[in-house]
């Protein structure tokens, strides 16, 4: 028992010898060569950019007269400033990669079995806006949500045809998928002013999938230009009726951003909505009303206030009131008190709150409940 | 039955204790190292787009619970309005103060009063008034002494904003923290609840206007040693325990949360002295069964003081290990409970298993083994090897979070940092962890008392 015992704590110290000496080498391989590249960018950038004033700048020669490390420093300063400039200097800057092959090391990347390396190739393509085919991209992308996020984002940048139906499909490849920040951020963009292409997978599959990507399509919706498209409406209208009360706000919401046309709001039964039961849709309902601001809208506004059962939605609907300068109903609280009438008080409350609040909360984005 | 024949039953339990505890840990470990590679691979899209710019992140209340905070206050506030986040209201609820706080914010940023009751029902002693900036993002509820609970209460009832932050009057957020704390809300829009960042300590480095500008160790060795310690909880045990659903702890001084869910169970509750614990175990209780997620995060980090004297750190620990011995208890139908999935089959049992009965068996130890050495039934050779297994097992440990550190975060730059955190991982075995044991079991004495003071914090201020 004791040999093996001996034999364990040898192996332990074993390990942790190991452990320590793998972690001292690394931490002194990582501070030399960070400390290295820092003092090596101090040098280079201001040499990249008197260069990039230069009619000629001889790009490929001053990249091979650098070491190893000092082109390593060069393209994460131009992986860097790519994303940061402009005109000229940033068209420069794409010669460059251009000039030493960044462009077709990113390509041959995609082909890498290594998906760290196939995003790192996506990455740098995105950022040298340089095209790659559709077909390509499917071949090598699917595999994985963020290669897909990545080649979608691709696409965004280089605008080519039917872009945006390619890379939103990219982006909901699997119904069942939930999308990344990155990738949400990508449809948004995508989408922006024209929402056809997530509209339609949405009109088609839409009730298929998993409730969360839903949800993150319906947020994203909110922010977007839809087209006047009936079906779509009709489609969000029944939305309206979902089990989930997150769903029902996130679709509410799509609506606030289309009230401008009249004929949209016929989708929405403000009468039934304003009666749903989870607080967090109709504190919603009543930011859309707001933003519509005509009389019918603003008369539910006034309804809510007294009717509402929830104190925080009664604050909502009367803080609405006074942001678009509509009038206030007058509730006597004392009075209303004496006269047993039901939530008079509260609601006398919620709008003196309203009225006395100097820096309104305003809300972040529309469809969180 | 002679004493001889006694030992060996008792040789056997400890040595099976040994096992099923270094066991969980080091499976935990190998969890983070496989859930750290992951998140690596998100940074990798950060040049290509801004999160900041994203139109869907949901506003955030910053609450911050301020009890005598006078001398911090102002800083604090300041700093946290400028956090990189499109939508941040900072709730300060000032409880109870009995120095200038309250008098110090109203002229640091012209508060006005508003002149009206709140019209919701905030489950919380007495609220005085309710002060706002007109330019600034800000409120301040004035109330009676409650306790941080109580005052976070105050908070969660009153804001209107999807989300809530709880953060400690005296952290230091990083500016992009919010932003990589949201996340997980964006990924799972309905699904998370709650989500934690990482808790980093702040003595030895230099600080600027609220930001930590230069990372370091202190002179205080003992300080230098919670710099391990919390690098094994967040960086291993919290990264670990989140990437097998088992997430049990938001450090108070930093977790984000559904203000709707928190509401949903009743808010913090102020019966226990460790309510961010608690508050996080009574999520999982009343979500069991549901789609839901807690999650921690390990990049957004807030940078906090860690007591640098003994005495200050013992009440401090005792406090800490009281509320796991509650929290336990209030929650004890839940253990090895299917219906609360991996959290009552492994988080739960872990915890009491690993994290309460174990400083108790090890101070066991300390007293058994003296004693059986004298009467003269201690096999020595076999003594010492256990003993160089165990702190080899808690040095390897120790070191495989340094290690996460070094291949992660690199927030400890230089190798002398590096050789020094793994040099006091070492100084941890003696005498810390005895006297550990000691405060463990002084804890539960006073906790089967039923006295339960939350200790005063004595802080030296950031330089």
């Amino acid at each position: 028992m004791t040999a093996w015992l001996s034999d364990v704590a040898i192996a332990i110290v074993g390990i942790c010898l190991l452990v320590a000496a793998i972690t001292l080498c690394i931490a002194v391989v990582r501070y030399s060569i960070d400390t290295r590249r820092e003092t090596i960018r101090h040098e280079l950038v201001p040499e990249l950019f008197a260069r990039i004033d230069r009619s000629d700048p001889d790009w490929e020669h001053w990249y091979e007269s650098h070491s190893r490390l000092e082109r390593y420093v060069i393209r994460r300063v131009v992986a860097q400033y790519l994303r940061q400039l402009r005109g000229r200097e940033r068209e420069q800057l794409l010669a460059l990669a251009t000039a030493v092959g960044i462009d077709d090391r990113a390509i041959r990347s995609l082909e890498s079995r290594r998906l760290t390396t196939r995003l790192r190739g996506l990455i740098w393509l995105t950022l040298l806006e340089q095209p790659v085919s559709v077909d390509r991209l499917r071949a090598t992308s699917l595999g994985h949500p963020s290669t897909r996020a990545a080649a979608a984002r691709l696409l965004l940048v280089c605008r080519g045809s039917n872009a945006n139906e390619e890379a939103t499909s990219l982006l909901l490849w699997q119904n069942e998928e939930r999308l990344s920040v990155f990738a949400l951020d990508t449809l948004y963009r995508l989408n922006q002013t024209d929402a056809s292409a997530l509209t339609s997978k949405l009109t088609v599959d839409g009730q298929w999938w998993d409730e969360e990507l839903l949800l993150q399509c319906l947020l994203v919706l909110g922010h977007c230009r839809l087209e006047r498209r009936p079906a779509l409406f009709e489609w969000l209208g029944e939305l309206l009726e979902h089990d989930s009360p997150s769903v029902r706000a996130a679709a509410l919401s799509t609506f606030e951003r289309q009230g401008w046309q009249p004929a949209v709001r016929q989708y929405v039964d403000i009468e039934r909505i304003i009666s749903d039961p989870a607080p967090g849709v109709r504190i919603t309902c009543y930011a859309l009303l707001g933003r519509w601001g005509d009389p019918t809208s603003v008369e539910w506004l006034q309804y809510a206030v007294v009717t509402d059962p929830n104190d925080r939605c009664r604050v909502t609907a009367a803080r609405t009131l006074i942001r678009i300068g509509a009038s206030v109903p007058v509730i006597e609280s004392e009075a209303a008190r004496a006269a047993d009438v039901e939530g008079a008080a509260e609601s006398a409350a919620a709008i003196a709150w309203a009225n006395t609040e100097r820096n309104p909360p305003r809300r972040g984005a529309a469809g969180w409940v | 039955m002679g004493l001889s024949s006694l030992l060996w039953p008792i040789s056997v339990f400890f040595v099976a204790y040994f096992l099923l505890v270094n066991g969980s840990y080091l499976f935990i470990h190998l969890v983070s190292f496989v859930v750290l590679r992951w998140n690596v691979r998100d940074w990798l899209f950060k040049p290509t787009y801004d999160p900041y710019r994203s139109p869907f992140l949901p506003g955030i209340a910053v609450v911050v619970p301020a009890y005598n905070e006078e001398a911090v206050i102002v800083d604090s506030v300041r700093s946290l309005l400028n956090l990189e986040y499109p939508q941040v209201e900072v709730v300060v609820v000032n409880d109870g103060s009995t120095d200038g706080t309250l008098d110090t914010i109203r002229d640091g940023f012209d508060l006005d009063r508003i002149d009206a009751p709140v019209p919701y029902d905030l489950p919380c002693e007495s609220v005085h008034d309710i002060y706002q900036s007109s330019e600034r993002n800000l409120v301040v509820i004035d109330k009676d002494n409650g306790g941080k609970a109580d005052a976070l209460n105050a908070g969660v009832f009153f804001t209107d904003q999807p989300l809530f932050c709880a953060i400690d009057a005296d952290s230091m957020v990083e500016r992009t923290a919010l932003l990589e704390v949201a996340e997980p809300f964006l990924r799972r829009p309905t699904q998370t609840v709650a989500t934690g960042g990482a808790v980093r300590v702040v003595n030895g480095c230099s600080t600027s206007r609220g930001i930590v500008t230069d990372v370091g160790l202190s002179g205080s060795r003992l300080a230098n040693i919670q710099v391990v310690e919390y690098l094994r909880a967040f960086l291993s045990g919290r990264v670990g325990l989140s990437g097998l659903g088992s997430l049990l702890i938001i450090s108070g001084a930093f977790g984000l949360f559904r203000t709707s869910a928190v509401r949903e169970v009743g808010g913090y509750s102020t019966e226990t002295i460790t309510e961010d614990m608690e508050l996080v175990v009574r999520l999982h209780r009343h979500f069991a069964g549901t789609d839901y997620q807690v999650e921690f995060v390990p990049y957004p980090v807030v940078w906090t003081e860690v007591p640098s004297r003994r005495n200050v750190l013992g009440r401090q620990r005792m406090r800490w290990f009281q509320g796991l011995l509650e929290t336990l208890w209030i929650h004890r139908s839940m253990v090895g409970r299917r219906k609360y999935g991996a959290i009552g089959l492994f988080a739960l049992p872990f915890f009491l298993l690993v994290e309460a009965i174990g400083p108790l068996i090890e101070g066991l130890g300390y007293v058994i083994v003296p004693v059986a050495f004298l009467l003269g039934v201690l096999n020595v050779p076999f003594f010492l090897l256990f003993l160089s297994i165990a702190i080899g097992i808690g040095t390897l440990l120790s070191w495989l979070s340094v290690l996460n550190e070094v291949l992660s975060f690199q927030r400890y730059r230089t190798p002398r940092d590096i050789a020094l955190l793994l040099g006091y991982a070492m100084l941890e075995h003696f005498p810390y962890r005895q006297w550990k044991s000691a405060i463990s079991w002084l804890a539960l004495v006073r906790y089967v008392r039923g006295n339960a003071e939350w200790g005063e914090m004595v802080r030296s201020g950031f330089d």
